[in-house]
């Protein structure tokens, strides 16, 4: 499995989002979230740090095309939408989807219907 | 300003999503927290209001989304919300959409698949994949990748095979990552339905294309051979991306479907790994992207590693191993930290095609090594772990201890301490270094290692190095004596290293006679003391006490005992720990016995000697006779035992399966036939036969059944006292006894050790050829860098071969290439042949070769041939299976056709003739050095233990 989980942080070192790929109980989530450098050091062998890095570039530019220079407070409003594009773009761990258009239509749409 | 614009926004968000004020000062203060315990109380009180909340009756849907994302908070920032998952699971049914997909989210954040909540929710996602909405469907097939496990896969299987049709691509999409779920799950789940990926490949829409590569690299990654033909398709869709085809929604920074370009390379690296055939298609198409990406951007050079990744995967080709070298070594020569790492990375990966590589970037490792940023050195780190060999190794350990002395965390510690351990042990140049080097591991380290170091090491200085050399051996246990006092002195060390100070210095303390008696004794007593907390050291410390007392007295000489160490000895014979108290006692009884006896019992420097085993235990023949002489019943065999079956053992023997089964509420598999158990039925009857005065209807049956289980729980240790037992009739509860004289533990001390260090023996040795063979090869390329301190230079030459600098001049004056030649064809023929045979698929590992036969053909010819004379008629016999003469006839052709490929890159390298010729030189001593080297590797007898990595897996948990 490629990507195990994905997490937003703040430079305080608060977590404002998390979405886990992989099952972990709430204890071995506080644990590992606390020592999160390391383990996202113990990367295995097949993965390409700069194109995670990328990615991870990619999901802040989706955010911004959506809410327009995002900030942590926009996340934390609209924690959802941040997991919707999530869920768009990884799923079991893989990347699926890199079109900010495609990843954003059904948020949208799922806006103007409710 | 800042705050103001933030107010606002605030403002406006709260109002605009509807959320509740109640929501607003949640996100407020759980942002403006300033400790995790504030956080802590902020989310506890919000729980309790959450509670209260949602046990009122009739709450509207869109107040129930917010308590669900509130309680999402929670549980994201570590509290437990249990209580509110079922409201998650409700949610989920909703008609509404958004509120729907919510529901599914929070689901998925709360449970995993096998919570009980579960089953629940497979009902309404079974009804949503049938919905006419698409954002519906999706949402469920969202789910259904969350939240289904291997036993509800079949509730949904049709519906999701079904939708891999639906006209909607972000529903096939995302219907193939279900399938994708459903054989990571359980691959024989959906082994029937592979050939789907396979067309969604073909998929109109590049987003479908673009997921299915997720399982077919998957697939791959298990099976290449079967994904061959998707090579040409592939290597099609690369090429079509990389010409910008594919709409530009998936561009990225300028660059067409990085993320796709990506996973295509990582693919074709798994599919042209060892196949030229596979890796022929992929050439231009590597060799296009290696020219159009733009190497300004992070994602364009993240496009680059991977093709780099995948050169040096797939089959070689030279021109685009020069194009991979010219990256990386952009890559190190770049200011970004990350670019760097990256090249570090590559470097790693270049080396194992062509070591020479390394030295033209040796002071870009360098510095890396000094850089500030911990990533890099530890990345760094692990390419030097990659290339050490017997002439650099004492710069990279050096290094290495000195990075593990200054780093904190443990888990980084641990690893490098057991790398440091791992290189000592497999290219110590010298026994005094190896000793040094341990120590200073040990000394920082100590707690880290595991204990099987420890005694690797002791072994290691009690066997020696060699049995011809005695000398060298006690030159070697005087030095660790020496180190050991010395170190003493030093505070806090590790327990598991004063254990070895112990043990060495019981063994070897006065066996120079350079230290007196009672001085060991004395620093023995010391370390006894100053560690009274810990047993395992004590219990070395009096052991080694009892062996100097033990030699000094088996020699004839006198030794008082010091006040010290009768302190010690009282002390520990009323110690709370049975094993102190045992060594204590034995202790004062070795002082009363005679010189010989103690001799016989702690005979000097024997811990090497195999301890002697007589199975027939003949001391004991006196006490049977007279047992028989007695009346008592004689000893009969297994072999005679077996035919014997008795009735009752095949009774008990069911009702012993009646007892298992009912321990168990469900049984999943089949029942196994009853089989005729060896074992069983002996122990029966013989216990049946030692009891002839009981007539068999009084044997309770619940007995009987007791002694087959527990035969059958311990198959294999049928023991003596279990057999004694029987023979007198006496019946011990033996349920989690430790048997002493059961055959398992009776041989595994000695077994595995010895085991180990014979089976690793030889790869180990052949290890070292190869290295050595690599190391000359490498140190023939020393490219002269200019300007630049003579401090790194140093460094470099004795990190990447520090004879470089000579052998360049010795090429200039060597002798003329005639002379050589013949001594090339005499000496090498046997380890080329070798190396034809073993590694057929592998190509030539050294690209100097491929310049070979046409630079300097008229000459090459004659080794060739005389080769082939070697293998022809012989090999046929030779080599069993008959690949050698023509394999190695192929690559010779390869050679040729490679060479031809490649004119250029030859002449550039032929301009400087004398490199050329004096790597030929090379070939001839290269083998002698290496047999050398082994030879000598063999006799130093350091390298036994390491050269499987496995070993080392287990050695450090």
């Amino acid at each position: 499995m490629g990507i195990r989980f994905v997490l937003l942080v703040n430079k305080q070192g608060q977590t404002r989002l998390a979405q886990y790929f992989e099952h972990l109980s709430i204890d071995e989530r506080r644990a590992l979230e606390g020592e999160i450098v390391r383990k996202c050091l113990a990367r295995n062998d097949q993965q390409n740090e700069l194109a995670i890095l990328e990615f991870i570039h990619l999901l802040v530019e989706t955010m911004d095309r959506h809410f327009g220079n995002v900030c942590e407070l926009d996340i934390m409003f609209h924690l959802e939408k941040v997991h919707f594009m999530l869920e768009e773009m990884v799923m079991n761990g893989c990347i699926v989807e890199t079109s900010k258009t495609n990843i954003l239509s059904p948020i949208q749409l799922m806006e103007k219907a409710s | 300003m800042e705050q103001l614009k933030s107010f606002g926004r605030e403002l406006a968000m709260g109002s605009q999503g509807g959320s509740s004020k109640e929501f607003l000062d949640l996100v407020k203060s759980i942002g403006e927290a300033r400790s995790k315990s504030e956080e802590d109380r902020i989310i506890l009180r919000e729980l309790e209001t959450l509670r209260r909340r949602l046990s009122e009756p009739d709450i509207p849907r869109r107040k129930m989304k917010e308590y669900l994302l509130r309680l999402a908070y929670a549980e994201m920032l570590g509290h437990d919300a249990s209580f509110g998952y079922i409201h998650a699971v409700k949610m989920a049914h909703d008609d509404n959409i958004l509120l729907k997909r919510t529901g599914y989210l929070t689901v998925a954040l709360f449970l995993d698949e096998g919570h009980d909540l579960i089953i629940l929710i497979v009902n309404t996602i079974q009804k949503d994949l049938r919905s006419d909405n698409y954002l519906v469907v999706s949402a469920a097939l969202v789910a259904v990748c969350k939240l289904i496990s291997e036993e509800t896969i079949p509730a949904v299987l049709p519906q999701v095979v079904e939708l891999l049709g639906h006209p909607k691509e972000a529903v096939r999409k995302k219907a193939v990552m279900a399938l994708h779920r459903f054989y990571q799950r359980s691959p024989s789940s959906v082994s029937h339905l592979i050939s789907n990926f396979r067309k969604r490949l073909c998929d109109n829409d590049p987003g479908v294309m673009g997921a299915t590569l997720c399982p077919l690299f998957d697939l791959i990654l298990e099976d290449a051979n079967s994904y061959k033909d998707l090579v040409v398709s592939l290597v099609g869709i690369l090429k079509q991306i990389a010409e910008k085809r594919l709409p530009t929604t998936y561009d990225y920074h300028h660059m067409p479907a990085p993320f796709i370009q990506i996973k295509l390379l990582k693919i074709l690296a798994l599919l042209g790994s060892g196949d030229k055939q596979a890796s022929n298609h992929m050439y231009t198409v590597l060799t296009e992207i290696f020219r159009k990406c733009d190497s300004s951007s992070n994602i364009g050079n993240a496009i680059i590693y991977e093709c780099v990744c995948c050169v040096s995967s797939i089959y070689p080709n030279s021109k685009l191993l020069d194009a991979a070298i010219e990256a990386t070594s952009k890559f190190l020569k770049s200011e970004s930290h990350n670019l760097k790492y990256m090249g570090i990375d590559a470097l790693g990966r270049l080396i194992r095609i062509n070591p020479d590589i390394a030295e033209e970037h040796q002071l870009a490792v360098i510095d890396c090594l000094e850089d500030p940023d911990d990533t890099l050195k530890w990345k760094t780190f692990e390419l030097l772990y990659k290339m050490t060999k017997s002439t650099n190794v004492e710069v990279i350990v050096d290094r290495m201890i000195d990075y593990m002395i200054n780093i904190t965390d443990s888990h980084y510690k641990t690893e490098i301490a057991s790398r440091c351990v791992e290189l000592a042990e497999q290219f110590a140049p010298s026994n005094q270094w190896f000793i040094q080097t341990m120590n200073k591991v040990f000394e920082h380290a100590g707690d880290l290692v595991n204990p099987r170091v420890a005694h690797n090491l002791m072994r290691l200085i009690a066997e020696g190095f060699g049995e011809d050399d005695e000398g060298a051996d006690t030159q070697l246990r005087s030095s660790a004596v020496d180190s050991y006092l010395r170190i003493l002195g030093e505070p806090k060390l590790p327990s598991l290293f004063l254990q070895v100070i112990c043990w060495v210095l019981g063994e070897y303390g006065t066996a120079d006679g350079k230290y007196s008696a009672s001085y060991i004794i004395s620093k023995l007593c010391d370390v006894a003391e100053a560690h009274s907390s810990d047993d395992t050291v004590k219990a070395y410390a009096v052991s080694a006490i009892m062996k100097i007392f033990a030699f000094e007295l088996a020699a004839g000489r006198k030794v008082e005992m010091l006040p010290e160490c009768q302190t010690l000895i009282d002390e520990v014979s009323a110690s709370h720990s049975t094993d102190l108290q045992q060594r204590a006692y034995e202790f004062q009884a070795l002082l009363g016995l005679s010189p010989q006896t103690i001799e016989n019992v702690m005979p000097p420097d024997a811990s090497c000697e195999d301890i002697e085993i007589d199975k027939s235990l003949p001391f004991l023949s006196n006490y049977i006779n007279q047992a028989i002489e007695n009346g008592a019943r004689p000893y009969i065999s297994e072999s005679e035992r077996s035919g014997t079956a008795s009735t009752i053992a095949v009774a008990s023997a069911s009702q012993y399966q009646h007892d298992t089964s009912s321990v168990h509420s469900l049984k999943f598999e089949a029942y196994d036939l009853p089989k005729p158990r060896g074992p069983a039925p002996s122990i029966q009857s013989s216990s049946m036969s030692s009891l002839p005065t009981i007539s068999s209807d009084l044997v309770p049956v619940s007995e009987a059944t007791y002694t087959t289980r527990e035969e059958q729980q311990n198959p294999k240790v049928q023991t003596l006292a279990d057999q004694i037992s029987a023979e007198i009739g006496v019946r011990l509860r033996l349920d989690g006894v430790q048997k002493k004289w059961g055959r398992q533990t009776y041989s595994s001390p000695s077994a595995p050790s010895t085991s180990s260090s014979s089976s690793t023996q030889k790869p180990s040795n052949g290890m070292v050829t190869s290295e050595t063979i690599r190391e000359n090869t490498l140190d023939s390329r020393k490219q002269q860098i200019p300007e630049v301190s003579a401090e790194k230079q140093r460094l470099a030459a004795s990190l990447f071969g520090k004879k470089a600098a000579e052998k360049k001049t010795q090429a200039g004056t060597r002798r003329p290439v005639k002379e050589i030649q013949p001594a090339v064809a005499t000496s090498a023929p046997e380890p080329l042949k070798e190396d034809k045979v073993i590694v057929p698929a592998v190509p030539p590992p050294d690209l100097l070769d491929l310049g070979e036969p046409s630079e300097t053909a008229t000459q090459t010819i004659d080794p060739f041939k005389q080769l082939e004379g070697l293998l022809g008629p012989g090999a046929g016999s030779d080599v069993a299976s008959g690949p050698g003469p023509s394999v190695s006839a192929v690559t010779t052709t390869d050679l040729m056709s490679l060479a031809t490929d490649m004119p250029p890159i030859i002449d550039s390298k032929s301009s400087d003739k004398g490199l050329i010729s004096s790597t030929m030189t090379k070939k001839g001593p290269n083998v002698k050095d290496a047999l050398q080297k082994d030879a000598t590797a063999r006799q130093v007898g350091v390298t036994p233990t390491s050269n499987n990595p496995n070993l080392f897996k287990d050695l450090f948990g």
